[in-house]
């Protein structure tokens, strides 16, 4: 097996406000026009507000939409989208050298409505993904990232490394989220969506304008299904956690410069070789604030910087992978765009925000998000270099082990903690767990019951052991895994939307529908910076840990990492988590 | 005043998930928010703006607007017993 491919970018297509396609896309963009507008949606938006929101009549006139029967909405769009960017290159969906990778954060959301916890089976992102992959006779079960607004950009990063490792060849990325009322009161409930179109960078800005679309890119190591002349290769990738707080972004910008750097180191591509900087822009204050910050501690303040929001909204889970696709048009295109809404910079550091849309030479252009859970993600596009080699994969060690089920804590397979008089009450059982070996965290109480889960784990990982030590904040790495997503929360969240008397929806449940939120609270407990990936899977794989571990001590992006499964929900759970080092580092 | 103080205390405890915090450990002059004091964070702030339209039918639109009337439980009373209806 080949294990030092190139990854290059093939085909894509995108739906949304801005067009049907990659092409109508772009031919918007280029003429400066928004898909936002104002809605008065009953059920999204009864007051009315701005919004980016899919045409469905025109969808309806998309060629095949007819024929996709028994699908949900957003798996409709997904099977088109992929369809279309199919279209465009010679690539086998069912081949076993093909992986599909989804990117959404709330999938098919809209199902749990009235349910209380009888979930629907497609409520689970894994099997949305499923029937998607299933459509197209995938050889192989995909993966669901779903990390909060960075999944698009970290989705692609997962996408680059299996490829760019020898593990397969082509992997299809499919992006989406649906503007729901469920997605919509929950912004709401954080008072961050403007009452105007989202102005990025602008000193009147005052939030973000919510938007929905779809997405897919294909990416493959065979330079054969290229049809530009100047191929766009992905040639570096990264992620981070600023380790700071669950909903509000860094006051330092810290941890999305160690992304961006980390990416830049791995294409081998300096700051001044950046041409254009393409970053996530939501036009929230303190957002826009920690991006320019983050742009000054990587040198790249005087760059051309574009925020696409002005256009799509914030597409959330979808956001990451459409705004990339169009960076990859940037360059085809050899061109700039403006960044609509934006007039009069308004951020602390002296950035260089697009104001017009021309022609720009294109070799290097950078791609970022950041998202709840303090978690960031950057992607380095290049034409002119394929990034550092591979080399070969990293030998794993396991130093540790902490397993959470049945009311007992088992750590390196002895019992720590036994709360058998707690059986069936999980609140109790993990309230003591966590009681017995830390002193009181006052974030504890506050936290829903998947992070509860997920922090004691690591909390009995850690104990006496001195990786914090040995090892720097950004190199110890997180990647976890589960079946049911925030999906225990997001019930909690729905109910207060079933039951209107019972109150309004509460900021303070919203922010952990997202599964993400549990590393983000244990970067915040333990100060670690590293990479961050949450992966929804149909079931607990060991060996894909140590696999995706063993990538990322490779690439030389940690040299330490908790991995694992962290699942709850509706009383049920399971916690499973090793840390795992490199065989042989230096202790 | 002393009633509306201790109902303020319970409720603050109830709504923001306060763990082992009796009314009688806050301290009504005390910052509520920043590293002292109950160490209380941006989304505790939104939890408060739901707290006071919950109890008292009082609404606050700009959450920055409230930074003096959130400092502590006694600039907390004060404004609802001066906009209370």
């Amino acid at each position: 097996m080949e294990n030092n491919r190139v990854v290059y970018a093939v085909a894509d297509n995108i739906i949304s406000s801005v067009g049907l396609t990659t092409e109508s896309v772009l031919k918007s963009i280029q003429n400066e026009e928004s898909g936002i507008s104002f809605v008065s949606d009953g059920k999204v938006c009864p007051q009315g507000c701005y919004a980016s929101m899919i045409d469905w009549s025109e969808v309806a006139k998309l060629d095949g939409f007819q024929n996709i029967e028994g699908y949900n909405p957003l798996e409709k769009l997904m099977i088109l989208s992929v369809k279309e960017a199919l279209s465009h290159c010679d690539i086998d969906p069912s081949s076993s050298d093909t992986i599909f990778i989804f990117s959404t954060t709330k999938g098919n959301v809209d199902l749990i409505e009235g349910r209380g916890t009888d979930l629907p089976d497609d409520a689970l992102l894994y099997n949305m993904a499923a029937r998607v992959a299933n459509f197209f006779d995938a050889a192989m079960k995909p993966f669901v990232i779903s990390n909060a607004c960075i999944s698009g950009v970290l989705a692609i990063s997962v996408a680059q490394r299996l490829i760019k490792s020898g593990k397969y060849c082509n992997a299809i990325v499919v992006g989406g989220d649906l503007l729901t009322e469920f997605i919509m009161s929950g912004f709401q409930s954080f008072k961050s969506v403007s009452p105007q179109p989202c102005r990025p960078y602008d000193k009147s800005r005052d939030g973000l304008t919510v938007g929905e679309g779809v997405a897919t890119l294909v990416l493959s190591c065979d330079k054969q299904l290229v049809k530009d002349d100047v191929p766009v290769m992905v040639a570096g990738s990264s992620s981070s956690n600023d380790a700071n707080h669950i909903s509000g972004p860094s006051r330092t910008g810290d941890g999305l410069a160690f992304a961006i750097e980390d990416a830049l180191a791995e294409a081998g591509v300096s700051a001044e070789e950046v041409d254009l900087v393409d970053m996530h822009g939501t036009a929230t204050l303190y957002n826009d604030e920690m991006e320019s910050k983050a742009l000054a501690l990587a040198n790249l303040a005087e760059k051309p910087l574009l925020s696409l929001k002005g256009y799509f909204g914030h597409t959330m889970g979808a956001s990451g992978l459409i705004e990339t696709i169009v960076c990859i048009e940037a360059i085809r295109r050899q061109m700039q765009f403006r960044t609509l809404g934006f007039e009069e910079l308004g951020v602390p550091v002296e950035v260089n925000v697009t104001k017009e849309t021309k022609p720009l030479e294109l070799r290097n252009v950078l791609k970022t998000a950041s998202g709840f859970g303090g978690c960031n993600a950057a992607v380095l596009l290049s034409t002119v270099t394929a990034g550092m080699d591979f080399g070969r994969f990293a030998e794993i060690s396991v130093s540790k082990s902490c397993v959470i089920e049945d009311e007992k804590v088992v750590v390196d397979g002895n019992v720590l903690f036994d709360g058998s008089e707690f059986a069936g009450d999980y609140p109790s059982f993990i309230r003591k767990a966590f009681k017995e070996i830390s002193a009181p965290y006052m974030k504890f109480a506050k936290m829903d019951d998947l992070s509860k889960l997920g922090l004691t784990a690591v909390e009995y990982l850690l104990q006496d052991d001195r990786v914090k030590e040995r090892f720097a904040a950004r190199d110890i790495a997180l990647l976890l895994s589960n079946k049911y997503s925030s999906l225990d929360t997001d019930v909690k969240h729905q109910l207060s939307l079933d039951n209107k008397e019972a109150g309004q929806p509460s900021p303070a449940v919203f922010v952990y529908t997202l599964p993400n939120i549990v590393m983000g609270e244990i970067c915040i407990r333990h100060k670690l910076q590293g990479e961050n990936t949450f992966l929804i899977f149909d079931k607990e794989d060991k060996n894909l840990f140590v696999e995706w571990s063993s990538v990322l001590f490779s690439l030389g992006k940690a040299k330490a990492c908790i991995t694992g499964w962290v699942d709850f929900f509706d009383g049920k759970y399971r916690a499973s988590v090793v840390l795992l080092e490199e065989k042989g580092f230096d202790k | 005043m002393e009633n509306l103080i201790n109902d303020l205390k319970a409720q603050l405890i109830e709504e923001l998930n306060l763990e082992d915090v009796t009314v009688e450990d806050i301290d009504t002059e005390a910052p509520l928010f920043g590293d002292e004091g109950l160490g209380l964070d941006s989304i505790d702030a939104l939890e408060i703006i739901l707290l006071l339209e919950k109890y008292y039918g009082l609404k606050i639109e700009n959450p920055k607007s409230g930074k003096d009337i959130f400092f502590s439980v006694k600039t907390l009373a004060d404004y609802i017993t001066a906009n209370r209806k």
